[in-house]
């Protein structure tokens, strides 16, 4: 075991040490960053236990593919991506098994969203950040996995239509108009919040 | 020549050293084993009073895959075992019986429960739970 | 969709125009881009931090457990190459001491075990009193710390002995 201090080390150097066999460097890393990890998990699944496996799966692949860490980007992105995968993968063995509701089917093909009126008021001025957080995690536990999933990618992720359709395997159009039910439901559950407080 | 005869003093230098060696090491194995046996209970109450475990046991037993977060001494025991000889105890109303193997390894015999064998180096640790779900035998070397 | 895709950039420019100047003559248009801004700018903003239901010690031994399981045993690395000197004397130093050693260790300890593995050494064996019990063993290598947890059924009787269940 190496006289690091991981504690004061930045991320490279954890992930070089980590590379090199130093379990505690990595065990370091996951301390630093399991809660946003967990998080994304979370966001994409909505299911606590199933977040925590997944994120656990998460960092044992990231210890075995450390090697193939090149660096291009932070070491948190990278981790965020493998559990996007793990998250993508697990979504879609539920859906094989799940069987579709007639909304849902609507919500893919596009016609719901068009039906909905626009909210016309910004339904989330004024709020605290503290209780907006908490209205946006509220409305987006009520979206499907589908509508959620490329929400949380392009919002949260930064990701654009192609990088999307790529990532959970489906057209562009699908993720627009996914993206598309996904913004118009979560501004139509922000603004019934709303009126209700 | 003058290769060959430094070079078979040099091994007769080095095996006499590792004889040596392996002579302490030996006699290393078979010395008394001076170990610490501790009751302690887990608990997720922050108003148990009680006396908290060392830093260095508290840091092993949040390690495992219980349910407590944190742990209290109850009792505590330290003794020294000769080789192939044992030692009972009674720690807050378990009996047990502690017996050195020699080779840094003991066999701890919990009475009608089991028994465990195990090689418990200074660098190691032994935890076995008791009659509660909650009470927890913790067996190293003494300090 | 074309708003969206406006407000997201992912329109070519001339396209991005066209749906400018549109907003700005269609009430409904601007409306619904609005929207969509608000919401968008809404989740910018608020992205829920949450964390991870588990405290750190009880999360990192699930993972360090699962990495162990499934790494091989280490390789050690190479020696530096300031060694290679010490090497001329160690290693036909070693292959003598190595027979007088396993001469000694023959002569003063009683024969058990074959020689084992630092991993079987390590192991503990574990017998079980009672009926229906059993013994769930767990390891925690970096700490060297075992945890032996016997679980019992009511019937007391006396039975044989159980082979334990390793958790890694």
């Amino acid at each position: 075991m190496s006289g690091m201090n991981y504690s004061a080390s930045a991320d490279d150097a954890l992930v070089k040490a980590a590379r090199q066999g130093e379990l505690a460097a990595f065990e370091e890393l996951v301390f630093r960053h399991r809660d946003q990890i967990y998080a994304r998990a979370f966001s994409m699944t909505r299911h606590e236990e199933d977040a925590v496996d997944l994120s656990q799966e998460a960092w044992i692949k990231g210890w075995q593919r450390l090697g193939q860490f090149q660096g291009d980007s932070s070491f948190t992105t990278w981790m965020t991506r493998i559990v996007i995968n793990l998250c993508l993968d697990h979504l879609r063995k539920q859906r094989r098994h799940r069987t579709d509701s007639i909304e849902e089917l609507d919500e893919d093909s596009g016609g719901v969203e068009r039906q909905m009126p626009v909210v016309t008021v910004n339904p989330t001025a004024g709020l605290e950040r503290a209780e907006l957080r908490k209205k946006i995690d509220g409305a987006l536990g009520q979206l499907t996995a589908e509508h959620h999933t490329v929400l949380v990618l392009h919002e949260f992720e930064d990701m654009d239509y192609k990088t999307i359709a790529k990532t959970v395997g489906c057209s562009m159009g699908t993720v627009m108009s996914r993206l598309f039910y996904a913004r118009r439901k979560m501004a139509a559950l922000l603004a019934d919040v709303r009126k209700e407080s | 020549m003058s290769t060959s005869f430094f070079s078979a003093t040099r091994l007769a230098c080095a095996a006499l050293g590792l004889m040596l060696l392996a002579g302490a090491t030996a006699h290393a194995a078979d010395k008394d084993l001076k170990l610490e046996a501790q009751l302690v209970v887990g608990s997720n109450d922050p108003q148990t009073k009680g006396t908290p475990v060392s830093p260095q046991v508290e840091k092993k037993l949040k390690r495992l895959p219980l349910k407590w977060g944190s742990y209290y001494v109850v009792s505590s025991q330290q003794f020294s075992v000769a080789k192939d000889d044992s030692k009972q105890l009674l720690l807050g109303g378990s009996e047990m019986v502690v017996k050195n193997l020699g080779g840094e390894r003991v066999e701890l015999t919990l009475i009608n429960r089991g028994k465990i064998t195990q090689s418990l180096r200074k660098d190691q640790t032994l935890v076995t739970n008791v009659k509660d779900e909650n009470s927890f035998v913790v067996l190293r070397q003494a300090d | 969709m074309k708003l969206q895709a406006f407000l997201d950039g992912e329109l070519p420019a001339r396209e991005a125009r066209e749906i400018l100047t549109w907003t700005q003559r269609d009430r409904e248009a601007s409306s619904l881009l609005a929207e969509l801004r608000n919401t968008r700018q809404a989740l910018a903003k608020s992205e829920p931090h949450l964390s991870l239901p588990e405290s750190r010690e009880f999360f990192w031994s699930k993972i360090e457990r699962e990495i162990q399981r499934l790494e091989p045993h280490p390789v050690a690395a190479p020696p530096p190459s300031g060694f290679a000197a010490l090497r001329r004397w160690f290693f036909p130093a070693a292959a003598v001491s190595a027979l007088v050693i396993a001469g000694m260790i023959a002569y003063f300890q009683a024969p058990t075990a074959a020689v084992q593995t630092v991993a079987d050494a390590d192991a503990p064996t574990v017998e079980t009193t009672l009926a229906n019990s059993d013994a769930t063993t767990y390891r925690d290598a970096s700490e060297g710390t075992t945890l032996v947890l016997f679980s019992y059924a009511v019937d007391n009787s006396p039975v044989k002995n159980k082979k334990p269940t390793a958790i890694n």
